[in-house]
């Protein structure tokens, strides 16, 4: 079966079966596909929002991450954040959930290409905490893991977080050289901002 | 919100999206988080996306204003798209909205923009 026909037979089933796409690895890119099979369609019967958008120019990946509470797209029906690529063609590349040993990142916030154009960061939500992510665009796993607790956190003292898309992955500082996040969201109600060196 | 750097300047970078029930751009120092200047966007509520213009002093940013700015319903609250270009200092060149009627909704002026892009 060419990649045309596949592609479009898996973009049919998408809505039914996506849990069982997500883990398809026996895709053959190899060919070309003629034939452009948009819009692509991932989700559930449950809500799914997209936060994050980007083009991976040397690669050719969109890259496509956001929330969803579809238990029939997720592996259950909590707040799931989401990450996958598709090629030009619309074909799946790769698509993950992400887990803080066993939380699950609820939310994908958003994500922007970092300086160097080589990697994607990612900031989102797990264990109601600000995590931030490097991706690996070809291979989709993480590079680094980062999640962000307030220093004064106690059982009495559990801030209040939204997270947003605002995240700049600068990896060589100008001044010093050095790998630096830069981060903002709302922590209670207050504008945060922050700058984090990278590990 | 987003964070995005400037492409002729790489001292600083950029803070866009809703401050203070405004749409509103900030510009920072990198070094020491320094605020350079803060506009504030009355005729907008939001900034959802900017697009840069490689070795270039502009930008393109879009989002949208809430024209019932206490509507608590998002789905009825009325919404107008908003497109701008603004030069690194915040002198902003030119402001244009659009929006249409919109035959499938009960609320009019559903209008948003959620991407801009530039294409040289």
């Amino acid at each position: 079966m060419n990649n045309c026909v596949r592609a479009f037979l898996l973009t049919l089933i998408a809505a039914v079966s996506y849990a069982k796409l997500w883990d398809n690895n026996d895709i053959n890119n190899d060919e070309v596909c003629l034939q452009n099979i948009w819009p692509i369609f991932a989700g559930g019967s449950s809500r799914d929002l997209v936060n994050c958008f980007a083009y991976h120019k040397e690669s050719n990946l969109i890259l496509v991450g956001g929330n969803t509470t579809s238990s029939d797209f997720a592996p259950a029906a909590n707040e799931h954040g989401y990450l996958y690529a598709l090629d030009m063609d619309g074909n799946f590349k790769w698509g993950r959930f992400f887990y803080n040993v066993s939380y699950a990142v609820s939310d994908i916030s958003g994500c922007q290409l970092s300086s160097d154009g080589e990697s994607l960061a990612v900031f989102g939500k797990g264990k109601s905490q600000p995590i931030v992510m490097e991706m690996d665009i070809a291979k989709g796993t993480s590079k680094n893991f980062l999640s962000m607790e307030y220093f004064l956190t106690s059982d009495t003292v559990t801030p209040d977080y939204k997270t947003f898309g605002a995240i700049y992955y600068d990896k060589k500082d100008y001044f010093n050289g050095k790998p630096y996040y830069y981060l903002s969201f709302l922590m209670d109600k207050k504008l945060e901002m922050v700058k984090m060196e990278a590990p | 919100m987003n964070i995005f750097p400037d492409p002729i300047d790489n001292q600083v970078f950029y803070l866009t999206g809703r401050y203070q029930g405004n749409a509103s751009i900030m510009r920072f120092n990198k070094i020491n988080g320094r605020l350079r200047w803060y506009a504030k966007l009355e005729k907008m509520s939001i900034i959802r996306a900017w697009t840069q213009v490689p070795l270039d002093r502009h930008f393109y940013a879009c989002g949208d204003f809430e024209t019932a700015y206490a509507a608590d319903n998002i789905n009825t609250a009325e919404h107008t798209a908003a497109v701008f270009r603004m030069r690194n200092d915040g002198e902003m060149m030119w402001y244009s909205t659009f929006s249409g009627t919109n035959a499938l909704a009960t609320a009019s002026k559903q209008d948003r923009c959620f991407g801009v892009s530039f294409n040289s």
